[in-house]
């Protein structure tokens, strides 16, 4: 776009700017990866670049944390969660968009609302409340929060995009005889393929990397998603510093690996899920 | 559309008495399952703690409580360690806000202009944006202790230096928390900042340099003004996560040393659930309320005044 004022130099000068600075936005994961292949004496020596190898670092930290555990339980929350997000904001956004009725456009200013509430503002009287149903502690009461705060947004991107379906593609398939239930399913969700992904993802995000409510809603180490279970680690000064990056950077694989399948949904989704607000 | 729909016939439609359903009374059975869930947990939540603020409790049974009126909020307005808490979420909102557009602009324009290269290096400043505050802030802290990659640099250039502590020196600890978080959401920014910038009307630019104008000249008044809605946009959002930043402070820091890193949302933490004042700590959540509506607020008039 701006290339056509550009002088070859310059453009030079750019590309060497933008590895340079791919490269120092990469040193921290790189020196952690150096970190978890370190000894455990190597870790307090004065090089920058590990004079040791110890790949066994990565089994210690998995067996001594009990990630497979904390892996469980960040896929049940955030697998319950996602699957609850895409469903009641699909029916949700259909309702909004093609179903109105009287009031539905003052329920949906209200839901709109959500988008502004921090869960900094709300978490007592949730910890309160959720304590109250009895289900503190669990998965269950976790996720039902969770979906609560997914559900604005959702709701939002998703009935933008059926409110843009054309009128008369609807009308066809109730002349087919088609009842309302199944030109949604049908008719609406097939074409609503990608603005779901980005739902799905954006509330996967949310979710899987959530440390605030878990911390809250969450008591026993055995109910802990992922981001509660290592935040333990750093409180415990004994624990070997090569074992905790080991740890961090399994924690994070699961990202990683999604984003190198996924990479144009998943910033297209991000973008998206902004400009949105 | 027909090969849509294959089986619902048009006898079923007709023989079913769903056929009285009319569409509102579906839309409302549509709506209602997120409506009932959005108000039980996030509607009833915000007003509720508007009202636990006016309250004594310890928020551990339902009823046990006495009304205390202003007290709350007049013990925040007496209280060093909540100014010190709202100066430095103000602080770091700021810093990180400054920063982060200053950044994400910078390497927006850059990979804009599709050198070799930009579009690793997009993906690579964009990944962090993914991961956990957990995560990123354990790397940080690991990178920063006595033993870290920064100090290893430092005993490079000096070897007889003594080890910084970054994250236990009270004048440096809040720095550490703000360049953390820089290095994970400039990606967030810059993906922001490269929607906006794709988004731009072609012809203008070409008119532009048509007219003439050299690059400079058309980043200043075709692409800034251009970019205005997207530029509202990123503060806002950046403005908000500013005001509730909780998980890389309290991971990194836990508000410390000597509360040099506190902020509202960790201060209000700790007064809820270290030390059961949920009307203190409910007063501190309205202050964190209060200052996001207010910044939706001013983007709102800042966005209506640029389309007059």
């Amino acid at each position: 776009m701006i290339d056509r004022y550009t002088h070859p130099a310059w453009r030079v000068g750019v590309s060497a700017f933008l590895l340079a600075s791919a490269m120092v936005a990469m040193a921290p994961i790189l020196w952690i990866v150096g970190l978890a292949l370190r000894t455990g004496a190597d870790v307090y020596s004065r090089a920058v670049i590990p004079g040791t190898f110890r790949p066994e670092n990565f089994s210690d930290a998995w067996g001594q944390f009990g990630l497979a555990r904390l892996f469980l339980n960040s896929i049940v929350v955030t697998g319950l969660s996602v699957a609850v997000v895409v469903t009641l904001s699909v029916l949700a956004a259909y309702g909004f968009a093609r179903l109105r009725f009287r009031g539905s456009e003052v329920l949906f200013l209200l839901i709109l609302l959500g988008l502004m509430i921090p869960p900094a503002a709300v978490i007592i009287p949730l910890f309160v409340e959720i304590r109250t149903m009895g289900l503190y502690d669990t998965h269950v009461g976790l996720s039902l929060v969770y979906v609560a705060f997914g559900l604005p947004l959702s709701i939002l991107i998703l009935r933008s995009f059926f409110a843009g379906i054309p009128r008369e593609l609807l009308e066809a398939a109730r002349i087919d005889g088609a009842s309302e239930r199944w030109i949604l399913l049908g008719v609406v969700v097939p074409l609503a393929k990608a603005p779901i992904a980005t739902v799905a993802i954006l509330t996967f995000l949310f979710c899987w990397n959530d440390y605030f409510l878990a911390l809250v809603l969450l008591r026993d180490a055995g109910t802990y998603t992922l981001p509660v279970g290592i935040a333990q680690f750093i409180g415990q000064y004994s624990t070997p510093h090569e074992l905790v990056a080991a740890a961090v950077l399994m924690a994070a694989v699961p990202v990683f690996i999604l984003y190198l399948v996924l990479h144009r949904q998943f910033e297209r989704g991000v973008a998206e899920g902004a400009v949105k607000q | 559309m027909a090969a849509a729909s294959p089986r619902p016939s048009v006898t079923a439609s007709i023989a079913s008495p769903r056929r009285s359903v009319t569409p509102g009374r579906l839309g409302l059975a549509f709506v209602l399952p997120s409506v009932i869930i959005f108000c039980l947990f996030l509607m009833v939540p915000v007003f509720a703690v508007a009202g636990i603020a006016f309250l004594e409790w310890a928020g551990f049974r339902i009823g046990d409580w006495t009304f205390v009126g202003l007290a709350k909020f007049q013990k925040a307005a007496a209280d060093p360690v909540f100014w010190r808490s709202f100066t430095h979420t103000i602080l770091f909102t700021v810093a990180t806000t400054v920063l982060l557009n200053i950044t994400g602009f910078l390497y927006a324009l850059l990979i804009a202009s599709r050198v070799r290269g930009s579009g690793l290096v997009k993906s690579v400043l964009f990944l962090p944006v993914l991961l956990s505050p957990v995560i990123v802030a354990l790397m940080w802290t690991r990178i920063l202790d006595a033993f870290g990659a920064v100090n290893q640099l430092i005993s490079l250039v000096s070897p007889t230096a003594r080890p910084t502590l970054f994250l236990g020196d009270p004048d440096l600890a809040l720095t550490s928390v703000i360049v953390a978080t820089v290095w994970q959401f400039t990606g967030y920014n810059m993906l922001l900042y490269y929607a906006g910038l794709q988004n731009l009307p072609r012809d203008q630019l070409e008119a532009a340099s048509i007219d003439g104008a050299g690059a400079r000249a058309s980043i200043r008044h075709v692409v800034v003004p251009g970019l205005y809605p997207v530029i509202g946009t990123a503060i806002l959002l950046n403005v908000i996560g500013g005001l509730r930043v909780f998980d890389l402070v309290y991971v990194m820091t836990r508000g410390g040393p000597n509360r040099s890193t506190e902020v509202l949302a960790t201060y209000m933490y700790e007064q809820a659930f270290k030390f059961s004042d949920m009307g203190y700590a409910s007063a501190i959540a309205l202050v964190i309320v209060a200052l996001s509506v207010g910044a939706a607020v001013l983007r709102i008039r800042w966005g209506s005044r640029l389309h007059e």
